[in-house]
């Protein structure tokens, strides 16, 4: 069940900065990225730089798709989260969770990349192959883990 | 009106659905909520990623651009005249496109982005690391080559030395 927001002493809401090894963290993804003939989903529901998650110590996997009728969700634990990524032997990425709460989502958490221990993040228009083989491999590591915990619903005709 | 005019269905888009940089359509003479918009390729699995709009997840993801439909569409006819049905287009969370192509335990994951490369994966479900790649379009063949090589290859038999099997009558 999902707790209350953590708060300092004057009522304010702070970051959780605590994450269990079991807790779960819930994504949302987009109906096509999901095959009937496959239990899980695409690479291209996940992404990196700081992938957007829900906690579910202080969310419902639900919550996650409230104004989002046409997404699924998926969940995987903090456990799960491939820690690192060695490319070619030499540089190496690490990912750990990281609680961003938003105004209206206290529970939002970002998995974040760190390489020497700073955060580190690239622009999506400013690419560089090196960092984008890491950033697949990691991806494709994650997709391993992740579950489906609420499924899509079935397509509408749009027209 | 400016008109896209390729081969795609005509479909009928509510136009604040089309108001995003680039993609827009460019309407001058049509009044009302509604324009004739001809999809920019022929492939229905597009044709719903093209309506997308910026941050289509809620968690920022961009909408797929022009150029990555275009290329996804390239893909697309590509894998086609070499057998293949994709298993999945989705819209990119990192912006772009992204197909599946798989048989048996393997699959082949190609992305085109919107900052106009194309990636690739092929992976195994034994657990070992895929292959990585970039793709360049104006080699596509040569790639669909590889992926259809891949994929139909004779995967090796599994060993089940533990297995007994015995006619059962």
């Amino acid at each position: 069940m999902a707790q209350s927001p953590k708060v300092d002493d004057s009522g304010k809401r702070i970051p959780d900065k605590r994450f269990e090894p079991d807790e779960q963290l819930f994504r949302r993804f987009m109906r096509q990225a999901m095959s009937p003939t496959r239990p899980y989903i695409d690479l291209s529901a996940i992404s990196l730089p700081d992938l957007s998650v829900n906690r579910s110590k202080y969310s419902r996997a639900s919550d996650v798709v409230d104004d989002f009728p046409d997404f699924g969700v998926a969940a995987f634990l903090v456990s799960e989260i491939p820690p690192s990524q060695v490319y070619r032997g030499t540089t190496q990425f690490e990912f750990r969770a990281v609680h961003k709460p938003l105004k209206k989502n206290y529970a939002h958490s970002e998995v974040q990349c760190f390489r020497n221990g700073e955060h580190f993040s690239w622009s999506r228009d400013d690419i560089d192959d090196e960092v984008e083989e890491m950033h697949y491999r990691w991806r494709y590591r994650l997709q391993q883990v992740l579950k489906v915990v609420i499924g899509p619903p079935e397509p509408r005709d749009s027209f | 009106m400016n008109q896209k005019t390729n081969q795609g269905a005509l479909y009928w888009i509510p136009v604040i659905t089309r108001n995003r940089g680039d993609d827009c359509l460019y309407i001058d003479e049509l009044p009302g909520f509604l324009v004739p918009f001809t999809a920019p390729t022929a492939n229905d699995e597009l044709a719903e990623l093209v309506l997308l709009s910026d941050n289509w997840d809620g968690q920022g993801a961009p909408a797929p651009k022009t150029g990555s439909l275009e290329f996804a569409s390239q893909i697309l006819k590509a894998g086609r005249e070499y057998g293949l049905q994709p298993l999945s287009v989705s819209p990119s969370a990192i912006g772009g496109v992204g197909i599946t192509y798989a048989a048996g335990t393997r699959e082949v994951f190609v992305e085109a982005r919107n900052v106009g490369r194309i990636y690739s994966l092929f992976s195994e479900a034994n657990g070992d690391d895929p292959e990585f790649l970039r793709v360049e379009i104006g080699e596509i063949n040569e790639y669909f080559n590889r992926v259809s090589q891949y994929l139909h290859a004779d995967p090796i038999a599994p060993v089940y030395d533990n297995i007994c099997f015995e006619s059962i009558t």
